[in-house]
């Protein structure tokens, strides 16, 4: 029906190499801010192994459950760079991934394309008083 | 406006299933997808951007998503500039 549409690797498109760079240049700053957890989390985890040890196996699951507590902050480490690499993590400021830029020419170029009803559009036909936001999609919905 | 390299039948089930009130056009040869430098020739289908036009055909506003498209639209940005119109 249609042909398949898988994302093709950005660096096809010329004027992106240099922005995309920004989204690993995260990585460092992730890294360093989860560092200082694990270490701190490390000495909860082996308090509660002592205790499991001079407890009766009634208390084995809740100090599973407070191991498994100390190992969280480790989580965000491996999740970082997926979530950097994909573009879906944690909503950055509105300054950081910004695919905003000069317009690649001075005034819109004229066309003419038929709309959903296979009427002929062009871009005066378009223009509202105040102008025109022209939105250019992937397609595939 | 929105416009994609999709077919005359999926623009307009798009209009229909999204409930859209604005016109939606459907541009499977890439006739304007190339105007506006938004083709991708190897795939053949359109790459994620967005323009706002002013009357005089200047432009006051560009993203360009390209493959990024799922990081769309950033509509606060975007009523922001058109609501300056």
């Amino acid at each position: 029906m249609r042909t398949p549409r898988v994302p093709a690797p950005s660096r096809h498109d010329p004027t992106h190499g240099p922005r995309s760079v920004n989204h690993s240049a995260n990585h460092p700053a992730n890294h360093s801010a989860n560092e200082p957890a694990n270490h701190s989390a490390s000495e909860p985890a082996n308090g509660a192994v002592n205790l499991a040890r001079r407890m009766t196996k009634r208390l084995t699951t809740p100090t599973l459950g407070l191991a498994l507590l100390a190992f969280m902050p480790l989580m965000p480490l491996s999740a970082g760079p997926i979530a950097c690499a994909s573009g879906t993590g944690t909503p950055p400021p509105a300054h950081r991934n910004n695919a905003e830029r000069p317009p690649p020419f001075a005034l819109a170029p004229d066309f003419s394309v038929p709309d959903a009803t296979g009427t002929p559009r062009d871009l005066a036909s378009l223009m509202g008083p105040k102008g025109l936001v022209l939105v250019l999609y992937r397609g595939h919905w | 406006m929105a416009v994609s390299a999709d077919s005359q039948d999926d623009a307009f089930r798009t209009v229909e299933s999204q409930g859209l009130g604005f016109p939606l056009l459907s541009d499977p040869q890439g006739v304007l997808l190339r105007a506006y430098q938004h083709w991708d020739e190897r795939a053949g289908y359109g790459l994620a951007g967005t323009f706002i036009v002013r009357p005089d055909r200047s432009i006051v506003f560009y993203e360009r998503d390209a493959e990024r498209f799922y990081r769309r639209p950033r509509t606060a940005r975007l009523l922001e500039v058109a609501r300056a119109l």
